[in-house]
């Protein structure tokens, strides 16, 4: 078999597929991006999306902005207009607001590395070919199949204090000093409910990472296998670099849902004990339908997406650069 | 290998298609809009086929033996009425603080809606959402059928509200043979319950537990010793804003509770677990007694095959009344009820000893309707029934404090039970209070 | 020869040796993530009165399927709003955004950098505070508490994970062959359609397997937005078999398995469109 490089490699496929793929059509046409006409073509593939999303997230985001301005029930109409007092508020009086602001920081933190690390690390290892990939893939996958209420009810049972799997096991191992009251403990509460949501979240890191993997040509990595490099090698060098992409997709979007994570903390502890597990989400669910401050809570949801959006925008330009230049 | 790039390809041209022309009705949601409302609207609440009138009525019993109860009352007004058809729609208790504010909001809100707890059911009238049905309880004398239970529906001088069941009459639920085998009797006085509570301790069992994950059921204890260490009176002002958090009465009853709490005398890790977590190590005698409890302990203690009884929460001296904690489920019509007159002949059939009594006869539960009658439920629920309606009774925390202070005292006495020190008391005495502070600054 | 055939010897020791530690490494990764279920289905067989977390990992001791038939006949509806509402807003939403993304990300448009960004960025819109408005909006054009306008919302929702992922993915396609495509007389959409989308199969497949599963999964925005049961989906429709004081886990446990299985034959069905070089192969063929 003839040896390869990785360019070779690279070029044959792109010629393959070139020659293949787009049958040669023999017309005049030729596409100017130019040309106004498909400057229109362009906008006009992009108008359904762009309608979409601007009315149903940014015309929202507008009236939420407009009601942060307003002292409000969430029930009558606006009328009581405070300007930036609920900002003021919430950013120099309200010491539940920082608190929120810092187990949403913690829980992001988390967030972003347990799923992605064990996501990658299990798409790689079953990237491998072998027997029965279809059973682990199913495995690993499935907890993402299961909505948020079963989950958080499962987890519940897992760290019942008594009758819990997880205290059971430490119990059976002697380890039962360090059984915990996983969701009443101030220092475990957040840990616990992450790594809950981490099982669920591997099941989109894996198939991000293996939709990445798999859109990696075989010439690539056979290229490099002869040119006698180790599996190692392989991944760091070749494969980790190509999946840029996926990694952008997969920590950004991570990132960004992280801020707005809410079902599973509702459901196992509501923010308890006391706050401990209290995020932003959460604390704006509690303002706008407990306490009917809806107005307070705008503004809580704008201070929100602000902090996230200028977050994931920066990450994301960051990584799409690195693209760029990889 | 052809045909799945073939089903591929079959698969994102009809993926296309069906998006391109979605994405072209989407452009125009103007004109969509008026052909959709007459579509959609009429079939909110769905259209049957028939001719009858329609009422669309909004609750919560979701769960047996609940739904089974609203579904017979539901058939019997059909019957009652058969040329109105009821569309029932029930939606689970802790969703129904997201959807009701706002479903009864939308333009073609429930007819009959259950606004639970106080402080939604006001801003929802504040809001100009509810029907004033004051001439109802004049024209047809519903202040004689439901007692004092009919004041849950004051506010503002009117009257918006039916009480149907009695969400909680909470007590204290024991086993009679548990107590028969130590030798003990329910208790009247706090004294007599924290002997029993010691004896339990001595025998090493837990005395007492508490389900606190939620965040609901420590409150009750709390709620039961302020009223009953500060009297009805602390407990109104508590609500109104005239007695305070830090007065002594209130700093007295945390501080008994910490006692207990100090004591062991409760099952440890109240904050770990869901009320219905700790059902089995009741049952199973590893722990006494349940308590504040509803009647739910009695059902679930009736799955495991016990026979639960139940003792009013004692007082604090022999000859204090005993004053119970109450909460009415309420229904509502809304203002913009698009069956005004069918809502009407509902909710008054909603608050009939008849329609009570088919509920009640189901479910065990009991109800506002002080004519029901009780004489074949089985005997701790008759007790608690005769008690329900026959003490006097005060709203509970949950719906009468003013909604921003009972959101904090929810997390703060979580962290207390943590935590049952004299600082975390001061603490959180001083948290929730301020909070009320601050709601009543607001107006 | 000596050292050729020890060092082949080795390498195929060593292979055999990675090979086997890679299974136990799945293996009990796979055991981990699969004994959180077993309550599950533990649960789903036990006859109420034996569902308490202190059992959840013990067998049933008197094993019924009562509770699938329970759990079937109060959801069965729901089931069939579910594929009503998750078959349409998956297809769209991936349709919609892959044209999108193939704008955003192939067409050096004026401004379109920011859109991405701006589309992007919605979904850290905090879904908890545009509800009063996304409700006001649905009711005034007469889509509130129908299956079209949860399907709406999620097709509009659905276009920021979809114009995310796929742009990214289109971003990576080689502009030679874009470049070559366009040079022999490919128009727009014909590089779209002849091009971008073939070669994209993976990144398609993971998408609608993403978004078929979050639909199907989703609850919250359907509580709010079709919160009666005659069309709620069965993620509402589960929580009326819960009740306040009392779990009904057995029969909530069934029914979760019931709505489950749908979203894993998908995902295990959309597999065949990870299988490595589909497109190339199926050309040479």
């Amino acid at each position: 078999m003839e040896k390869k490089g990785y360019f070779q490699a690279m070029q044959d496929w792109h010629t393959v597929l070139h020659s293949a793929v787009c049958r040669i059509k023999r017309d005049t046409y030729i596409w100017h991006l130019s040309s106004s006409t498909s400057i229109l073509v362009g906008y006009l593939l992009m108008l359904p999306t762009v309608a979409l999303v601007a009315l149903f997230w940014w015309y929202p985001l507008l009236e939420v902005l407009y009601a942060s301005f307003f002292n409000w029930d969430g029930l009558s109409p606006l009328q009581h207009f405070v300007g930036l007092a609920n900002y003021r508020t919430l950013l120099f009086e309200d010491p539940y607001f920082w608190n929120a602001v810092k187990n949403t920081l913690i829980w992001s933190a988390m967030y972003v590395t347990i799923p992605v690390v064990i996501g990658l690390v299990a798409a790689l290892m079953l990237n491998a070919r072998i027997g029965g990939e279809n059973i682990f893939k199913g495995i690993l996958y499935l907890p993402s199949a299961i909505s948020f209420a079963v989950v958080a009810f499962i987890w519940g049972w897992m760290y019942h204090p008594a009758g819990g799997l997880i205290n059971q096991m430490l119990r059976a191992l002697n380890l039962g000093v360090l059984a915990q009251p996983w969701l009443a403990s101030n220092t475990f509460v957040l840990p616990a409910i992450n790594i809950a949501s981490s099982w669920v979240h591997v099941g989109f890191a894996l198939v991000v990472f293996l939709a990445g993997l798999r859109s990696i040509p075989d010439e690539l990595i056979e290229a490099a296998t002869i040119d006698g490099a180790s599996q190692w090698q392989t991944i760091r060098h070749i494969l980790i670099p190509l999946l840029r992409p996926a990694f952008t997709v997969v920590l950004g979007w991570t990132l960004m849902l992280s801020v707005n994570v809410f079902d599973q903390i509702n459901i196992l502890t509501k923010g308890g004990p006391g706050r401990a597990s209290e995020v932003l989400s959460i604390y704006l669910y509690v303002k706008t339908f407990l306490e009917h401050q809806a107005g307070m809570a705008s503004a809580v949801g704008i201070i929100m997406f602000l902090l996230a959006a200028a977050g994931g925008i920066l990450y994301v330009r960051q990584m799409i650069s690195q693209e760029v230049t990889a | 290998m052809k045909t799945k790039v073939l089903s591929r390809r079959r698969f994102l041209r009809t993926a296309a298609l069906v998006g391109g022309s979605l994405a072209v009705t989407n452009l125009v949601p103007a004109q969509v809009s008026a052909a959709a409302k007459n579509q959609f609207t009429s079939s909110y609440p769905a259209v049957s086929a028939q001719e009858k009138k329609l009422v669309s009525f909004w609750h919560i019993y979701t769960e047996e033996p609940r739904n089974k109860g609203v579904e017979a009352v539901i058939s019997a007004f059909e019957k009652a009425y058969p040329e109105i058809k009821v569309e029932a729609n029930a939606v689970f208790h802790q969703d129904a603080k997201v959807v009701f504010p706002n479903v009864i909001k939308t333009s073609r809100p429930p007819d009959v809606i259950q606004l639970r707890t106080t402080s939604l059911a006001r801003i929802s009238i504040d809001a100009g959402l509810v029907m004033d049905i004051t001439e109802m309880y004049e024209e047809k004398g519903y202040d004689k059928r439901f007692g004092p239970l009919g004041d849950t529906a004051d506010w503002k001088g009117r009257k918006w509200s039916i009480p149907f069941n009695l969400d909680q009459f909470p007590g204290v639920w024991y086993f009679k043979d548990v107590f028969e085998k130590m030798g003990l009797k329910p208790p009247t006085t706090l004294d007599e319950l924290e002997v029993i509570l010691a004896e339990f301790k001595k025998n090493n069992i837990s005395a007492i537990w508490i389900g606190n994950r939620d965040r609901w059921h420590a409150p009750y204890m709390v709620e039961y010793l302020i009223l009953r260490l500060g009297g009805v009176k602390t407990w109104k002002g508590l609500a109104d804003g005239s007695a305070h958090w830090t007065d002594p009465e209130v700093v007295a009853a945390f501080e008994k509770f910490a006692d207990w709490l100090n004591k062991g005398y409760f099952y440890p890790d109240m904050n770990a677990y869901d009320i219905t977590d700790l059902y089995p190590y009741w049952t199973s005698d590893q722990i006494g007694m349940c308590g504040p409890c509803g009647p739910w302990a009695f059902e679930n203690a009736k799955l495991a095959g016990r026979d639960a009884d139940y003792f009013p929460f004692p007082v604090l001296k022999e000859g204090d009344p005993v004053v119970g904690i109450v909460n009415a489920e309420p229904f509502s019509i809304s203002k913009n009820a698009p069956h005004p007159e069918e809502a009407k002949l509902l909710l008054d059939f909603l608050g009939s000893k008849e329609a009570q009594q088919i509920f009640m006869d189901i479910t065990n539960i009991p109800m506002a309707n002080l004519d029901v009658d009780v004489s074949n439920q089985p005997e701790p629920i008759q007790k608690m029934i005769k008690d329900a309606h026959t003490l006097p009774s005060v709203l509970g925390f949950d719906w009468d404090l003013p909604e921003a202070a009972f959101s904090v005292a929810q997390p703060a006495i979580q962290e207390f039970v943590a935590d049952p020190t004299p600082a975390t008391i001061a603490k959180v005495t001083k948290e929730i209070e301020d909070s009320v502070q601050k709601w009543l600054q607001q107006g | 020869m000596n050292i050729a055939s020890d060092s082949s010897l080795w390498r195929r020791l060593k292979q055999r040796l990675a090979r086997a530690l890679l299974y136990i490494a799945l293996i009990v990764i796979s055991v981990i993530w699969l004994l959180p279920l077993i309550s599950v289905i533990f649960t789903s067989l036990k006859p109420e009165g034996e569902i308490y977390a202190t059992t959840a990992w013990m067998l049933p001791r008197a094993p019924t399927l009562a509770n699938f038939v329970d759990a079937w006949q109060t959801v069965i509806g729901n089931f069939i709003n579910t594929v009503l509402i998750t078959v349409p807003s998956s297809l769209f939403s991936v349709a919609i955004g892959s044209l999108g993304a193939y704008a955003i990300a192939r067409l050096r448009l004026p401004a379109s950098q920011l859109i991405y960004l701006l589309i992007v960025a919605s979904i850290t819109i905090p879904f908890a505070s545009i509800i009063p408005s996304l409700v006001r909006l649905l009711d005034n054009i007469g889509l509130i508490n129908t299956i079209p306008g949860i399907i709406l919302v999620h097709t509009a929702h659905g276009q920021v994970i979809v114009v995310f992922l796929l742009a990214r993915f289109f971003a990576t396609i080689h502009e030679d062959i874009l470049d070559a495509a366009r040079v022999d007389g490919c128009s727009i959409l014909g590089i779209y359609w002849r091009i971008v989308l073939p070669l994209s199969g993976a990144a398609l497949a993971a998408t609608f397997i993403l978004q078929f599963t979050w639909i199907w999964n989703d609850y919250f925005k359907a509580l709010v937005i079709v919160p009666q049961k005659t069309n709620a989906p069965i993620t509402v429709g589960m929580t009326l078999l819960a009740g306040q004081y009392a779990g009904k886990w057995h029969i909530r446990s069934a029914a979760a398995i019931i709505a489950t299985l749908p979203t894993v034959a998908i995902f295990l069905g959309f597999q065949r469109f990870f299988i490595r070089g589909v497109t190339v192969g199926a050309v040479k063929g």
